[in-house]
C-alpha cells in the first residue's frame, strides 16, 4: 500500500512531472552485488594477467604461474570489493597501501632480483634481435630465479590491479588502461616473440568488456547529486546496475574472443603467418632508436646537439640521429678563388679522452701549437714580396644562428676572435694555391699529436691490419678514405654510443657506420697509430660547387676583398649562406714543409639518407615494407613500383609539402564551418521547444553583442550608441540591469512577479547554467510587458520540465527578432 | 525440409504479440568513430609490427561488430515491457512504487535499452517525457521499481510506446514499438476535522420536489429498447412500436427520488480546482455519513453533457472521483453550467452545487429557474 511521506525532500529527488516526485533509490546502482563485484574483478584480473603474463609467456620465462594467477585474482577481487561501501573504500585503500609497502619492503631482495631476472631475459632477446653484442645485464642477488621471478610477478600483479582499479572501476577509462597494458605485449611483439594465445584472449576480453561498459555509459560509478541533476535536466532516468547483464556481456565477449582466436589459429596458424624476414619500413626506421633506448634507456632517445649538424666542440656520441633543418648558420662574403673545399675551423682537438668520448685541448702547449700561424706568415711574406702564385683575401663572416665561436679560414693570422650570433667579423687570410712557400714549418714541440690512448690501441691496430694501411702519409690517407667509403657507410642516424662504451672503439668494431665526427675522430687515432701527427678539427666546410650554385653576387669592390693570384678565371665578391648541413669534422695532419693542413676521410653522403629524415617519408613508409636485417638500405630502384614511394615522391619536396598543408587547411576551414553549422542545425531541429527557444536566445544575444560592438566602433570618439538611450528606458529596467548577480536579479524578478517562486527555488537548487546572467546585456527596446513575457517564457523554457506552448515560443521569438534588429 | 522445421521451431519461441515488430536502426556516429579508431589503431599496429597477436586482435574486432549488431537485432524482438503502480488509488503525499518490468526471452543481453516514458497527469494535461535507461539481462524478468511521491490530485498516466535496444558496442540502436500503459488515481485524503451540514436541509429545500404531471417523474430517457416482461406500460413508446411493429420501451434514468443532485462547478485554474475537489470531497464525505445519497453531476465538454455518478457510500465517491479525473480539467469547467443544467434538466427546480465563491469552497443550493 501507498505510504504517506513525511520526510523532507532530498537533494537527489527529482520532479518527473508536475506534482510527481521521484525519490532516490532508483538511480543508485547496487554496487555491492556479487555479480557486479565479479565483473569488476574480471576486468582487473584479465587485463593484468593478460598483459603481464602474456609478456613473460612470449619470452618463455618460467615462474610459478598458479601463484601469479592466484595473487592477481585475489588482488582483483579485493580491489573490486573496495566499492561495496564508502567506509570500506576509504579503509581498504589504506590497507592495500600498507600491504603493498610492507610486502615491497620485506621482499625487496626477491622482487628486485626477480625484476632483474626478467630484464636480463628480455635483454638477451633484445640483444639477439638487434644483433648487438652490448647486452644489458643486471646482477641478480638471489640465485633461485624461479622463486624470485614468481615473487616479483605476484607483487606486480598486486600493484597492477591497484593501478588499473583506479582507472576502470569508476569511469571505465579503457584507453588509459589499454595503452600501458598493451605496452607489455608490445615489447615481445617488437622483438618478434608472440605471447601465448590464452593471455591474448584474456587481455582482449578484459579490454573489450571495459570498452563495452564505457560505450554503453555503463561505467560503474555511484551517481552524485550533480550527475542526477544533469540527468534530470536531460529527462533521463538511468537504470540500476544489472550484474547478470554485465556478466552476460562479459561471457559473450570472452566466447567471441576464444572462438575468433581458435579460428585464426585454425585457418591462419601462427607459424608461417607471414615471413619473419619481412618488416615494415616504420619498424625498420624505429629500430635504431629502439636500440638506443635498449642500450641507453631514456637518454638514448635524446639528441644532444641536433641543431649544429651533430657537432659540439669535440663532444662525441651524444647524437643518435642528425636532423638537418637547412637553416642558415653563417653568412660569408668573399671572392671565390679555388675549386677546393673551404674550411672554417672552430675547434681543434688535441687529446682524445676514451670513454669520456670527447676531444680535449687542455694542454697549454697543444693549445698554442694548434693555433700557430707559421705557414700563414710564410704565405704573407711570399705575397708581400710580390712573388707569383700568392694572394691575400678577406673573408667577412656573419654569425646568423651558429654557436659562438671562431670560424677561421685556413692560413689566417687572426685567432681567438669569437663571433657571437648576430655579429660579424672580417678575417684576412693568405690562400694556399698551387705553390707551397719556401721554408719549413715550425717543428712540433708536443708529442701529443702522436698519442693514441691505450684503451683504443687494440681496436685501432685491428682496424689498421684489416684495412691494410701502409706507405707514405698520402697513401695511407687515400687507402683509409677508400676503406671507409667501401666498408663504413655514411649515415646521419648512426645511433648514440651506449653507456660504458668508447666512441671510437664502438664505431670501428661494432657500429661501423656514422657521420663525419666518427670518421674524423677515428682517422686521427689511426693516422697517429701509423706515425703521422694528426689532430681533430670541427667547423664548417663549404664546397666550391655549392658556392657556384647558390652564392649571390654583390656590388662590393673585388679589390677590397681579394688581391693576387686566383685559380678561378673571373672573380667577383659573392655572398653565400652556409646552412647547418655544412657543419663538418675533418682531420688535420702535419707536414714538415706545409705545417697543419686539412685532410678529408669522410665518405660522401647520399641523397637517400637525407630524404629519410623528412616527415613525409615517415608517412609514406607506412605503406611500404622493408627487409630484415635493418642494416640493409631501402632499395631506391624500386621506388616507382611502390605506391608508398609515389606518395613519398609527391610529398617529399618541401615546397609541395607546404602547398599541400596550406590547401588542406584552406579546405578544412570551410568543411569545419559547414560541419559546425550542420551540427547546430541538427541539434536545433531535434530540440524541444524549450531548447529551441534557448538556442534562439543565445543566437540573439550573440547578434546583439556584435551589433553593439559595431556601434561602439562607429561611435568611437564621443558619439553615443543609439541603443544606449533605449537601455535606460525606465527606472525599473535600469534597476534590474544594475543588479549584477543572478540571485539579485532573480529576487527582483520574483518581487515583481516575473518569475514564480517555484521556478526560482528550482533554479537555485539545481544550479543550472542560467539564462538570466545574460540579462544585463539584453537591449530593452521593447515594451516592459513584452520583456516580462520574454523573461517569463525563457525561465519556463530553462527551468521547467514542461515544454512551453507553441504560441509562447513564437511570440518570444518574435520579440527577440525585434530586439535583435 | 529439416531446415524449415528448425526455423519454425525457432520462430515459435518468439511470443505471438512480439512477432512482426516494426524495427528501425539508428547508428551513433560518435560510437562508430570511436570503434573505427580502435579498429584502425589495431590494424595499424599489425601493419607496423606484423605481430600475430595484433592480427588476432584485429580479427576479434572484425567479428565483434556484426555479432554485436545481430545480437541486438534478435534481442529487440524478444523484449517485452510492462509498467504498473503498486496501487490504483493513492492520496496526495503518498509514496507509491511504480514498477517497470522488462522481460527478455532471449539468451542475449544489452547494457543499454531506452524506454521512452510519458508520465503526466491526464486531468491537468501535464505530461513529461523521460528516457528510462535500463540494462536487460538474458532470460529474465527484471522489475525496476521507482519510488514516486504524488502531490497533485488527478489521474497519473504512465505510458511507453517506443523502446530501443543498443548493441554491445553502443553503435547500433534498434528502435521498436511497444504498448505499455497504466494509470493511478490520486484522490483527496479524508480528513475528519471538517464538519459540514446540508444547507437548509432541515427546512426540506434540499428534497427535490416532483411534479405530478402525467408521464413526468423527473426522469430522463436514456435509451430505447425492446419490451421485456415486467416493464411499465407507461414506458412503452407507442409511436415507435407502431412503426417497428414491435413493442419498444423507453428506458429512464431517474434524477430524483431520495437522491440529491449535486453539481461540481469546477474552475479552470488548477489550484482552484484542486481546492474545490479536496474540500468538496470532505464535504460530501461528511454528508454521506448522514446516510444521504447523491447524484453527482460533472460537466463534460467533450460529450457536451453532464456525467452522472451515483454516490451512496465512500467507495462510490472514490469511484466518481476516478471517473471525473478521466476527462481533463479544461473539459470539465464551463461558465455556462447553470444554463446547461436548465437545458438538460428543465424539470429540476433546485440542485446542490459545490462552487468556489469569494475564495472559499461553498455548498449552495441553486435554483434551476
Amino acid at each position: 500500500m501507498a505510504k504517506k511521506v513525511t520526510k523532507k525532500k532530498k537533494q537527489t529527488d527529482r520532479i518527473l512531472s508536475e506534482g510527481i516526485l521521484l525519490t532516490d533509490g532508483f538511480d543508485t546502482p547496487r554496487e555491492g552485488t556479487l555479480s557486479n563485484l565479479l565483473v569488476r574483478a574480471f576486468f582487473l584480473f584479465a587485463i593484468v594477467a593478460g598483459s603481464l603474463g602474456g609478456m613473460l609467456s612470449a619470452f618463455h620465462i618460467s615462474y610459478a604461474k598458479w601463484a601469479f594467477f592466484l595473487t592477481a585474482l585475489l588482488a582483483a577481487l579485493y580491489c573490486a570489493s573496495l566499492y561495496v561501501s564508502v567506509w570500506w573504500e576509504n579503509i581498504g585503500y589504506v590497507l592495500l597501501f600498507i600491504l603493498a609497502m610492507y610486502t615491497g619492503l620485506s621482499l625487496r631482495t626477491y622482487i628486485s632480483s626477480g625484476f632483474y631476472g626478467i630484464l636480463n631475459d628480455i635483454s638477451a632477446s633484445a640483444s639477439l634481435f638487434f644483433a648487438s653484442d652490448a647486452q644489458v645485464n643486471y646482477v641478480e642477488q638471489v640465485e633461485n630465479r624461479f622463486l624470485t621471478i614468481s615473487v616479483a610477478m605476484c607483487y606486480f600483479a598486486l600493484i597492477g590491479c591497484t593501478i588499473a582499479n583506479g582507472l576502470i572501476s569508476r569511469k571505465s577509462k579503457y584507453f588509459a588502461v589499454s595503452v600501458p597494458a598493451l605496452f607489455f605485449l608490445l615489447v615481445p611483439i617488437y622483438l618478434e616473440h608472440e605471447p601465448a594465445a590464452g593471455y591474448v584472449i584474456l587481455f582482449c576480453a578484459g579490454i573489450l568488456t571495459v570498452y563495452i561498459h564505457r560505450q554503453n555509459r555503463y561505467a560503474c560509478h555511484k551517481p552524485n547529486a550533480k550527475t542526477l541533476q544533469k540527468a534530470g535536466k536531460k529527462h533521463i532516468l538511468s537504470g540500476n546496475f544489472s550484474g547478470s547483464a554485465a556478466v552476460s556481456a562479459l561471457l559473450t565477449v570472452t566466447i567471441l574472443c576464444t572462438i575468433t582466436a581458435a579460428l585464426a589459429g585454425l585457418f591462419y596458424p601462427k607459424e608461417g603467418a607471414f615471413p619473419k624476414k619481412t618488416q615494415s619500413a616504420v619498424k625498420l626506421k624505429s629500430m635504431d632508436t629502439m636500440e638506443n633506448f635498449y642500450l641507453l634507456g631514456v637518454m638514448g632517445l635524446i639528441n644532444f646537439y641536433p641543431s649544429t649538424g651533430g657537432l659540439k666542440s669535440g663532444r662525441l656520441g651524444g647524437v643518435s640521429s642528425v636532423r638537418l633543418d637547412y637553416e642558415t648558420d653563417l653568412k660569408l662574403e668573399f671572392v671565390p678563388y679555388t675549386y677546393d673545399r673551404i674550411y672554417l675551423k672552430s675547434f681543434t682537438g688535441a687529446e682524445y679522452l676514451p670513454y669520456e668520448n670527447r676531444w680535449s685541448i687542455d694542454d697549454r702547449t697543444a693549445y698554442v701549437e694548434s693555433w700557430k700561424h707559421d705557414t700563414a706568415d710564410r704565405l704573407e711574406a711570399a705575397f708581400r714580396s710580390g712573388a707569383e702564385g700568392y694572394a691575400k683575401g678577406v673573408l667577412k663572416i656573419t654569425n646568423v644562428a651558429a654557436m659562438t665561436g671562431v670560424y677561421l679560414p685556413y692560413y689566417s693570422k687572426a685567432s681567438g676572435v669569437m663571433i657571437r650570433p648576430g655579429t660579424d667579423t672580417t678575417y684576412p687570410f693568405f690562400p694556399l694555391l698551387e705553390r707551397i712557400p719556401e721554408g719549413s714549418a715550425d717543428p712540433l714541440v708536443s708529442g701529443l699529436w702522436l698519442d693514441v690512448p691505450e684503451e683504443n690501441r687494440e681496436a685501432v691496430a685491428a682496424f689498421c691490419k684489416e684495412a691494410g694501411l701502409s706507405g707514405s702519409p698520402e697513401e695511407i690517407v687515400t687507402k683509409l678514405r677508400s676503406y671507409f667509403q667501401a666498408e663504413f657507410p655514411y649515415t646521419l642516424s648512426p645511433g648514440a654510443t651506449p653507456r660504458r662504451k668508447d666512441f671510437i672503439n664502438y664505431f670501428l668494431t661494432t657500429k661501423r657506420k656514422g657521420y663525419c665526427a666518427h670518421y674524423a675522430s677515428s682517422a686521427v687515432l689511426i693516422l697517429r697509430y701509423m706515425g703521422i701527427p694528426a689532430r681533430y678539427a670541427e667547423g664548417y666546410a663549404v664546397d666550391a660547387v655549392e658556392i657556384a650554385e647558390d652564392a649571390r653576387r654583390t656590388e662590393a669592390n673585388v679589390s677590397d676583398y681579394y688581391e693576387g693570384a686566383s685559380l678561378l678565371p673571373q672573380s667577383s665578391v659573392v655572398s653565400y649562406d652556409v646552412p647547418d648541413a655544412s657543419a663538418h669534422a675533418w682531420v688535420e695532419i702535419y707536414d714538415e714543409n706545409l705545417g697543419w693542413y686539412p685532410v678529408e676521410v669522410t665518405p660522401s653522403r647520399t641523397d637517400t639518407e637525407e630524404n629519410q629524415n623528412s616527415i613525409w617519408s615517415l608517412f609514406a613508409s607506412l605503406f611500404r615494407s622493408g627487409e630484415y636485417p635493418h642494416l640493409a638500405d631501402i632499395d631506391t630502384e624500386d621506388n616507382n613500383a611502390n605506391p608508398g614511394n609515389v606518395i613519398m615522391d609527391a610529398l617529399q619536396s618541401s615546397t609541395s609539402g607546404i602547398v599541400f598543408v596550406l590547401m588542406l587547411a584552406l579546405l578544412t576551414a570551410p568543411v569545419w564551418l559547414a560541419v559546425r553549422r550542420a551540427i547546430a542545425w541538427y541539434r536545433y531541429r531535434h530540440a524541444s521547444l524549450n531548447e529551441k527557444l534557448l538556442i534562439r536566445y543565445r543566437r540573439m544575444l550573440r547578434k546583439v553583442e556584435r551589433k553593439c560592438r559595431r556601434h561602439r566602433h562607429s561611435d568611437a570618439g564621443g558619439g553615443q550608441s543609439s541603443l544606449k538611450p533605449d537601455m535606460h528606458q525606465n527606472a525599473d529596467d535600469k534597476e534590474l540591469r544594475e543588479l549584477k548577480n543572478f540571485e539579485e536579479q532573480a529576487a527582483w524578478l520574483s518581487k515583481h512577479n516575473v518569475i514564480t517562486q517555484e521556478n526560482l527555488l528550482r533554479r537555485l537548487s539545481w544550479e543550472e547554467p542560467s539564462v538570466l546572467p545574460h540579462l544585463s546585456k539584453f537591449p530593452i527596446q521593447q515594451e516592459k510587458a513584452q520583456l516580462e513575457f520574454l523573461i517569463h517564457t525563457l525561465n519556463e523554457a530553462a527551468f521547467s520540465s514542461r515544454d512551453i506552448s507553441l504560441e509562447a515560443f513564437e511570440e518570444a521569438c518574435r520579440i527577440m527578432n525585434d530586439a535583435a534588429h | 525440409m529439416h531446415r524449415i522445421d528448425r526455423k519454425k521451431t525457432r520462430r515459435n519461441k518468439i511470443p505471438a504479440n512480439l512477432e512482426g515488430k516494426n524495427k528501425k536502426v539508428h547508428i551513433s556516429v560518435l560510437h562508430l568513430t570511436a570503434f573505427l579508431l580502435v579498429y584502425l589503431s589495431v590494424a595499424l599496429l599489425f601493419l607496423i609490427f606484423r605481430g600475430y597477436t595484433f592480427l588476432v586482435m584485429w580479427m576479434i574486432l572484425t567479428a565483434l561488430l556484426p555479432c554485436s549488431f545481430c545480437m541486438a537485432w534478435q534481442l529487440a524482438d524478444r523484449v517485452e515491457g510492462n509498467i504498473f503502480p503498486e496501487t490504483e488509488i493513492a492520496r496526495p503525499g503518498d509514496a507509491v512504487e511504480l514498477t517497470v518490468s522488462v522481460h527478455n526471452s532471449s539468451y542475449f543481453a544489452t547494457l543499454r535499452s531506452t524506454w521512452l516514458l510519458h508520465i503526466g497527469n491526464s486531468f491537468y494535461e501535464t505530461y513529461d517525457e523521460h528516457k528510462l535507461i535500463l540494462a536487460i539481462p538474458p532470460r529474465q524478468t527484471r522489475p525496476f521499481p521507482m519510488h514516486l511521491v504524488l502531490n497533485d490530485l488527478g489521474r497519473i498516466v504512465f505510458t511507453c510506446h517506443t523502446y530501443s535496444v543498443s548493441d554491445l558496442l553502443g553503435i547500433f540502436t534498434i528502435c521498436s514499438d511497444c504498448d505499455m500503459e497504466s494509470c493511478l488515481y490520486i484522490l483527496p485524503r479524508p480528513e475528519n476535522s471538517v464538519r459540514t451540514s446540508l444547507p437548509e436541509a432541515h427546512s426540506g429545500v434540499a428534497e427535490l420536489s416532483e411534479h405530478s404531471r402525467k408521464g413526468n417523474d423527473h426522469s430522463e430517457i436514456s435509451d430505447i429498447r425492446t419490451y421485456h416482461t415486467g416493464d411499465r406500460l407507461k414506458d412503452i413508446h407507442w409511436k415507435l412500436s407502431a412503426k417497428n411493429r414491435e413493442l419498444m420501451v423507453k428506458e429512464r434514468v431517474s434524477l430524483s427520488g431520495s437522491e440529491h443532485v449535486l453539481l461540481f462547478d469546477l474552475p479552470r485554474q488548477k489550484t482552484d480546482a484542486e481546492r474545490l475537489l479536496t474540500e468538496g470531497y470532505q464535504q460530501i464525505r461528511q454528508l454521506l455519513d448522514t446516510h444521504l445519497t447523491f447524484r453527482l453531476l460533472v460537466w463534460n465538454q467533450r460529450h457536451f453533457s453532464f456525467d452522472i455518478h451515483s454516490v451512496g457510500c465512500l467507495a462510490d465517491l472514490d469511484h466518481a472521483y476516478c471517473q471525473i479525473y478521466c476527462t481533463s480539467l479544461p473539459s470539465r469547467s464551463s461558465d455556462l453550467l447553470h444554463q446547461y443544467m436548465r437545458n438538460c434538466y428543465p424539470q429540476l427546480e433546485t440542485y446542490l452545487c459545490i462552487t468556489l465563491k469569494e475564495e472559499a469552497v461553498q455548498l449552495e443550493i441553486w435554483s434551476n429557474g
